[in-house]
């Protein structure tokens, strides 16, 4: 066991003065040192960050440990929730934990009652394939007046919170150029 | 033989070097008086300790509760010097520091240093003790100090802490945080710290 002289002890408790007072009683420390070095530590780390959910944006501590999430906990110090977080933001924890999460793209044919496996690619062809074909059929170059207007009625666009501001940028610049006049934003509800 | 003034004056000088933790003049006084520094130290701190402790109790109804500080600041309000120990509270996880000298409570940000005041993620962390929920080590590596954590959340409700009880009952953390390499109120400014700044970028995270 490694022995501490009293002023290695000094150096260690540095300010903590009621420590050093145990050992100018002559109080044996060794107990403490071994308790010391038998310890086993991890280095965690705490991030701050804000809430992916809602348009309020509460503010997050998110503590990680070697790039593993641990705990998230509403921030104390940010001025918009003061620590506090509503259901939902408190099991964000699961969003990065839960082995219930989806990572494939699950697909519903119309009238089948299961859930199919598909790749992305075919999903993200089929969204493209549909909205075009909606689109088309919804067309309306003209209104009844005879102006012209270049729009659809056939689709409307609800943006969700977790997109930021150029997200949301080129979010409506792309449903302008379907001629989308429905574009509507989460965070104006 | 000295005169009752002049022992006055040296208690003056002694008591004034320990509160403003003026390292030069410590170590001369203690030169002078034939004592170990850090002995001199330490026994100036417990001889200035009652009379802090009076001066946190009187300044304590402008330090205390959750709010009593509107701006965090990183020193005791009542005396100015680094915070000892932390907690953090149950409801909203806000951050208090504790001053060693004065018994003082303040409010403090939570991801960042008190004793340099970086506040940058990656360069802040602490060490977490395994099978113990309660306590932690917060550590900056960018000035290598740390600080005792208590972490209310969890514990027993209407369960209240005591520093000067916490204090000597965490002295074993004091050494985890020491063997690897953290100092206790680190950096602030001085040259001990301004030194561990610069040294201390090139470490690498545990």
């Amino acid at each position: 066991m490694k022995k501490l002289s009293r002023r290695g002890f000094l150096a260690v408790s540095g300010t903590t003065a009621a420590g050093g007072l145990l050992t100018h009683l002559g109080l044996d420390l060794s107990p403490s040192v071994a308790h010391a070095e038998a310890l086993k530590t991890r280095y965690a780390r705490e991030s701050t960050t804000i809430c992916p959910y809602c348009g309020v944006g509460c503010g997050l501590i998110v503590s990680t440990m070697n790039r593993n999430v641990i705990n998230v906990e509403g921030d104390p110090d940010h001025p918009i929730n003061q620590g506090a977080l509503c259901c939902k933001g408190q099991s964000l924890y699961q969003v990065a934990t839960s082995d219930r999460r989806l990572t494939k793209v699950l697909y519903r044919a119309p009238r089948s009652t299961e859930w199919e496996e598909v790749s992305w690619e075919w999903a993200l062809g089929q969204i493209a394939d549909r909205a075009k074909a909606t689109r088309d059929a919804t067309f309306t170059e003209k209104d009844a007046q005879g102006r012209t207007v270049n729009r659809t009625h056939g689709i409307a666009s609800l943006g969700g919170a977790a997109l930021d501001n150029e997200e949301c940028y080129l979010y409506s610049k792309l449903m302008r150029a379907l001629g989308l006049v429905y574009i509507e934003h989460q965070a104006r509800i | 033989m000295q005169t009752d003034a002049s022992r006055e004056d040296a208690l003056a000088a002694w008591f004034t070097a320990v509160w403003r933790r003026d390292q030069d003049s410590l170590q001369r006084l203690a030169s002078e008086a034939q004592v170990p520094a850090d002995l001199f130290d330490w026994a100036g701190r417990q001889l200035c300790r009652p009379f802090f402790h009076r001066l946190g109790e009187l300044l304590g109804a402008a330090t205390s509760g959750p709010h009593g500080a509107r701006e965090p600041r990183a020193t005791c309000p009542a005396c100015g010097g680094p915070p000892q120990m932390a907690r953090l509270e149950r409801e909203e996880g806000r951050r208090y520091l504790w001053c060693g000298l004065c018994d003082v409570q303040w409010a403090f940000k939570r991801v960042a240093c008190p004793f340099c005041g970086n506040s940058r993620h990656d360069q802040l962390g602490y060490l977490a003790v395994e099978g113990n929920e309660r306590d932690r080590i917060d550590v900056c590596e960018v000035c290598r100090g740390y600080l005792r954590t208590v972490v209310e959340r969890g514990m027993q409700e209407g369960v209240q802490i005591d520093f000067l009880v916490e204090d000597v009952g965490t002295l074993h953390l004091c050494m985890v945080a020491e063997g690897r390499g953290y100092r206790p109120g680190a950096a602030g400014g001085d040259s001990e710290g301004a030194q561990a700044r610069g040294s201390a970028q090139a470490d690498p995270p545990h």
